[in-house]
């Protein structure tokens, strides 16, 4: 079954389907509310929806066709080359995601893999269930080299000019790359500065002076 | 005006406190020729003068300052908590702590506040003042004037408003066109490029041309896209702020080779007041154009992360920097337009630069 809104590009995309062997279109819509209760009717094999219908927005036509139809594969065709677009459609359902521009071929292979039980992205876009979801950033990371011996000679109690010193650097400029420092680390104060490097550990605690 | 800090004792000897030419408040201004001068300047200026004396802890006022508090005609001298009194309690503290300041720091004391006068009604006054001190170094008097800068205040708050309006009617525009570019033009671009592909079938004497014909609206299918993402990105508006930010940062990547950092603390899905969003965004695309433009840097990093003041934004490259104040980049039409697109959202934009260090813009914007 398919959902298009463009009527060329779904009479040529029925027209493809068509050629494939063991392919039966038993509906097709432009519209995504209508989409919905089509599938529900017809039970389809497979769904093939564009992501931006009138009447219902294709991720939400998705959503509610494999609920309304837990049989049906869904496959999304799109112009929407972003991953956040992809996880979108793989987090309602979606099990392939084809590229207009990628054209025909994908989606007659996305079409096999999908019947096949497996899943299809056009080139250039990765499955979003295969990413071991995002892992925490680190904001330390985000520091340069030249911020972090910044940091951590400030942390040891050094003054802005006594680091300059030992960095060949200006005392403004080891100011300004202290500064970029907190602002990245987010901390507002050069106590606060002082706390984060204990108690991340990046510095041994100060020895009282010989 | 000073608040009520004990005042030191005063040797009883008024000071010559230079302020003899700005003829004390409350002593008739129009004996001389040089007074009626000053009268009339005030009064053109809708401003009044005072001084304080710091061991009585009473200010005296002239007519027009009496008038500009909204007090009783005639009135001469009432005592500074008085004074207080008059002031919207919104705006109390942050005089108290100008006042205080100056004090500390022996520098004049300026100042913007709402009185409130008897009727109800609301004035914007601005204030400046100065301490004068004894023989002994200790303040003695206080002397300053206050004007109504109502009018001022309204033209402003007008201004911000004509400002966000034209800043939100742009965003609109870009956004429809960027629209109707994206999915009319591009819907029917990918339509005839489907049409070209169905074709060869039925016409292999044309096969070659039609492939040409394919590549050509491919190619403007691609162009067409690009002008979209370059007016508004739909996913702004569809997936929000982190997702555009990651294909504004790769696309600036792509075409400039300059390598981007980013670190979007921002939970995929979290979604912000779309203002924020898009200043955000704009701040981040202006301040990449600069560090392309200017900086000279490989690589920059753009940062986002919550903290309770709000959404943080920063832009940070390791380039060739600027004099702050410099003129050139420094005053460049980018900057302030920054600056200006944080500031209508009730944020701050900040650009650190130098010439050692490279730059970094740093933007705060409040969350309602």
């Amino acid at each position: 079954m398919l959902a298009e809104d463009h009527r060329i590009v779904r009479a040529g995309f029925q027209a493809l389907l068509a050629a494939e062997p063991g392919v039966e279109v038993v509906a097709e819509t432009g519209d995504g509310a209508e989409a919905v209760a089509l599938v529900a009717e017809h039970r389809p094999d497979v769904l093939v929806a564009d992501l931006a219908l009138p009447g219902l927005d294709g991720v939400e036509v998705i959503r509610r066709a494999r609920a309304a139809s837990p049989g049906t594969a869904a496959v999304v065709l799109s112009m929407h080359d972003h991953e956040a677009y992809v996880a979108r459609a793989v987090g309602a359902g979606a099990s392939a995601y084809v590229l207009k521009e990628s054209g025909p071929e994908d989606l007659a292979a996305a079409l096999r893999a999908v019947r096949a039980g497996g899943r299809f992205f056009s080139d250039g876009l990765a499955d979003p269930a295969g990413r071991g979801g995002s892992r925490p950033l680190d904001r330390y990371d985000a520091l340069s080299p030249r911020e972090r011996e910044v940091v951590h000679l400030v942390a040891e109690g050094l003054t802005a000019p006594d680091a300059a010193e030992r960095l060949f650097l200006s005392p403004r400029t080891v100011e300004t790359h202290r500064a970029n420092a907190m602002a990245k680390l987010g901390l507002g104060s050069q106590a606060e500065l002082i706390r984060y490097v204990l108690e991340r550990g990046l510095v041994p605690p100060r020895r009282p002076e010989a | 005006m000073t608040d009520a800090r004990p005042a030191a004792p005063d040797d009883g000897d008024r000071p010559d406190d230079g302020s003899a030419g700005l003829r004390p408040a409350g002593s008739p201004a129009g004996e001389t020729e040089g007074g009626e001068r000053l009268a009339l300047a005030l009064r053109a200026g809708r401003m009044g003068t005072w001084h304080v004396d710091v061991a009585t802890d009473r200010a005296t006022v002239d007519a027009q300052e009496a008038e500009l508090l909204g007090l009783a005609p005639g009135t001469q001298t009432i005592a500074v908590a008085d004074f207080f009194a008059c002031i919207h309690p919104d705006d109390r503290a942050q005089v108290a702590e100008a006042v205080a300041r100056s004090g500390d720091r022996d520098q004049d004391y300026q100042a913007e506040f709402r009185v409130v006068r008897p009727d109800g009604s609301v004035r914007w006054l601005s204030a400046a003042g100065r301490t004068l001190r004894d023989a002994g170094g200790q303040p003695a008097t206080v002397v300053g004037i206050n004007a109504d800068v109502t009018e001022r205040k309204r033209a402003e708050a007008e201004l911000r408003r004509v400002s966000a309006r034209l800043v939100q009617a742009g965003e609109d525009e870009r956004r429809r066109i960027a629209r109707d570019l994206h999915d009319e033009l591009g819907g029917l671009l990918t339509s005839l490029q489907m049409s070209l592909r169905m074709n060869p079938a039925r016409l292999p004497e044309a096969r070659a041309e039609l492939a040409e014909s394919e590549a050509l609206v491919k190619a403007m299918a691609r162009r067409v896209r690009e002008l979209s993402l370059d007016l508004r990105p739909s996913l702004l508006d569809d997936l929000g702020l982190g997702p555009a930010l990651d294909q504004l940062t790769a696309r600036f990547a792509r075409r400039t080779g300059v390598a981007v950092d980013l670190r979007c603390e921002v939970e995929s899905g979290e979604r912000f007041a779309p203002e924020v969003e898009t200043t955000a965004y704009r701040i981040v695309q202006e301040a990449l154009t600069n560090v392309a433009r200017h900086a000279g840097a490989d690589r920059a990093q753009v940062l986002c992360h919550r903290e309770p003041s709000g959404l943080v934004v920063h832009v940070v490259d390791e380039g060739h920097g600027f004099e702050e104040g410099a003129g050139g980049a420094a005053s460049s039409t980018g900057l302030s337009v920054m600056r200006e697109r944080a500031a209508l959202v009730g944020g701050a934009c900040e650009v650190v630069s130098d010439p050692g260090a490279g730059t970094r813009v740093t933007a705060r914007l409040p969350l309602p």
